[in-house]
């Protein structure tokens, strides 16, 4: 699938993959194709012109925050996705690019935005203004790589445990407690725990539009770049793996702890995780980014372009903070007077 | 001549002081002058309550009819006694007995209290603590601010000393230590237990209106009241609200990720290291929370306190 161009095999116009109905739309003659039918045309193109194979994804570069974007040929970035510099070089791929499945976009740009609305909207203490449409300066759909590692774990854990039995005597109150030493030792399996390959993309912002279903994911096909962005890995598959581990550990030690019951005080004194990974994977998962732009500064806000959870930190209002509060305050002490003067 | 006659006169007048203090005598009551407040309704059973409880002097304070108490003690506790009086604006009563030709402790303490001219004030505020050596018991009745003053907790633990020097027979100890409690109570202020209660114009403890403001500290406990929930549910829901905006976050868990089924624990011991029990002692002398339970004497008038046996 290395060649394969995004125009409409009926009339020849650009022809974008629409996550609403998983399909690749044209918006001009109306046509609709799915994967099967793009091979199938791919390969009569194929043999129609054996010589010409040609690899149509591009790649751009922002000067500004040295961000890397790729895309197939019939999209075109216009600015940086994360810094909204204008002033990005198109340049031919260098290397390659072949991540081995993605998640398509199941939802589409509109929801994105309905979704910011929705979201900033119900939060108590957001400005007024900020939930303007004026203020999202950009929404872009962008695959973002990802690191996925399916590992086991196995380890041993020693935890002081107590526990306490009060009952009280004449005028006595008697607290027992009792103090036992324990060992767990066991073992456990991670199927696709994800570590986000690029720098450019934070990793808190990440983790928490985490997770996606993997049960939904397909077998990397270019075509799926059409009307979206992706990104190049950044970060070596053995440098972000320490992540995984990491998080593996803690949940590891967490289930080990878990196993403990009857006991009121659970302190883990001491713990030997090893954790073994069987395989890894490169995959591309979709991200709605989006760029608000209110006094001044830029706030990033993130959806999940499968899932549709939307994460971003809503500034808060001082003003509308004081005034909430105080209206609660005031409602309150009303309620409980008028019921201490009249109960 | 002159100087002999001197002497004398000394010695008379010391003796004349010494009896102030020593003095349990009582004065006749007639049935037409019952000598009593006048607020006090008179009935066929009041006026027999009346006639069997003595007159004595109102200004002595301390009635050692059983003969507890030194000279030299009983004029200590006189002077403790009218201290107290000036320092808190209310009456205290020391009487001890040999009979009871009353019912129990609690009525001749409170007859005893009701049926002379005791107490400040239009309330007769003033407590009063009865010796009684027939029954061996120990009664303290309150009345009028008194009752606000000292709740049942307060009255509990002054009984607890009281009641510790007497079995020992330190009686003067026990009337001194009434004293002496008393006075630092007083000073504490009325207990928050009885915030909401007052005395009303007939001496009875009833609860007080909701918008009734007698001091400052009743405005701040009103104000206290009604602020101090809302302002805790205000900011946790403040708490809760800041919250909500920051929803990004560093995860460091993979629990999501955990294939189903695949946890298997090979080994599992648990090791009994020791074993320790504390204890501690439940205090109730810490509670200066609830109110004051109170009775009426014959009198019709209400009264607080309690006894015990010794």
């Amino acid at each position: 699938m290395d060649v394969l161009d995004h125009e409409c095999p009926s009339c020849g116009a650009n022809i974008p993959f629409n996550p609403v109905t998983q399909k690749w739309d044209c918006k001009y003659c109306g046509a609709s194709y799915n994967l099967e039918d793009f091979k199938k045309y791919d390969n009569e193109i194929k043999e129609e012109n054996k010589k010409e194979e040609k690899i149509e994804i591009d790649e751009y570069e922002c000067p500004n925050c040295g961000a890397k974007v790729v895309t197939d040929s019939n999209t075109s970035a216009t600015s940086c996705v994360y810094c909204g510099s204008t002033t990005i070089i198109k340049n031919r791929l260098q290397g390659e690019f072949k991540p081995s499945k993605v998640i398509p976009f199941s939802q589409p740009k509109e929801r994105a935005i309905e979704e910011f609305y929705k979201f900033s909207k119900k939060k108590w203490f957001a400005p007024k203004e900020f939930c303007r449409r004026e203020n999202i300066q950009k929404v872009e759909g962008v695959y973002i790589p990802f690191w996925l590692y399916n590992c086991k774990s196995s380890g041993k854990i020693q935890a002081d445990l107590k526990r306490f039995t009060t009952w009280s005597s004449g005028d006595y109150r008697y607290t027992k407690v009792d103090i036992y030493d324990c060992v767990r030792e066991g073992n456990m399996e991670f199927i696709g725990v994800p570590v986000d390959g690029s720098t450019k993309f934070a990793d808190d912002i990440m983790d928490s539009i985490e997770p996606y279903d993997y049960e939904k994911m397909k077998g990397f096909s270019p075509s799926y770049l059409s009307g979206f962005l992706a990104e190049k890995y950044d970060v070596e598959m053995e440098d972000a793996y320490s992540r995984a581990k990491s998080r593996i550990n803690n949940s590891t030690i967490a289930e080990l702890k878990s196993n403990i019951s009857g006991f009121d005080v659970v302190t883990v004194r001491d713990s030997n995780i090893d954790i073994q990974r069987d395989s890894d994977e490169y995959v591309l998962l979709p991200v709605w980014m989006l760029n608000i732009m209110y006094k001044n500064k830029m706030y990033t806000f993130a959806m999940n372009g499968q899932t549709g959870k939307m994460v971003g930190n809503v500034p808060i209002s001082p003003k509308k903070l004081i005034l909430k509060a105080l209206i609660v305050e005031l409602l309150l002490t009303t309620i409980f007077a008028l019921i201490k003067i009249f109960i | 001549m002159r100087k002999k006659s001197l002497i004398l006169l000394v010695i008379c007048i010391l003796m004349s002081f010494q009896t102030l203090y020593a003095s349990t005598s009582t004065y006749e009551r007639t049935e037409d002058n019952l000598q009593i407040w006048d607020n006090i309704n008179v009935n066929s059973r009041v006026k027999n309550a009346v006639l069997k409880t003595p007159k004595v002097d109102e200004k002595e304070k301390i009635y050692d009819f059983a003969n507890l108490f030194s000279d030299t003690e009983e004029e200590n506790l006189y002077k403790s006694a009218k201290e107290f009086i000036q320092d808190n604006n209310m009456d205290i009563v020391i009487v001890t007995i040999d009979e009871n030709n009353k019912y129990s402790a609690m009525e001749y303490a409170d007859d005893f209290y009701d049926y002379n001219y005791f107490g400040i004030g239009s309330t007769h505020d003033g407590l009063i603590m009865l010796i009684d050596m027939d029954n061996r018991k120990v009664w303290i009745s309150t009345t009028g601010k008194a009752i606000l003053m000292y709740n049942d907790s307060r009255i509990d633990n002054i009984l607890d000393v009281v009641q510790d020097k007497l079995i020992n027979k330190k009686y003067y100890l026990a009337a001194l230590n009434f004293i002496d409690y008393s006075d630092r109570y007083a000073k504490n202020g009325i207990p928050s237990g009885n915030s909401n209660m007052k005395i009303d114009d007939n001496g009875n403890y009833v609860k007080k209106g909701s918008l009734e403001f007698n001091s400052i500290s009743d405005v701040v406990y009103f104000v206290v009241g009604i602020t101090f929930i809302p302002t805790i549910v205000t900011i946790i829901l403040i708490i809760i609200g800041v919250c909500s905006h920051r929803n990004v976050k560093k995860e460091v868990f993979a629990k999501p990720y955990l294939k189903r089924g695949s946890i298997n624990i090979t080994l599992s011991k648990d090791r009994f290291v020791r074993t320790y029990t504390n204890r501690t002692r439940i205090s109730s002398s810490s509670n200066y929370g609830g109110g004051s339970s109170t009775h009426s004497g014959s009198s019709g008038t209400s009264h607080g306190g309690g006894g015990r046996s010794f």
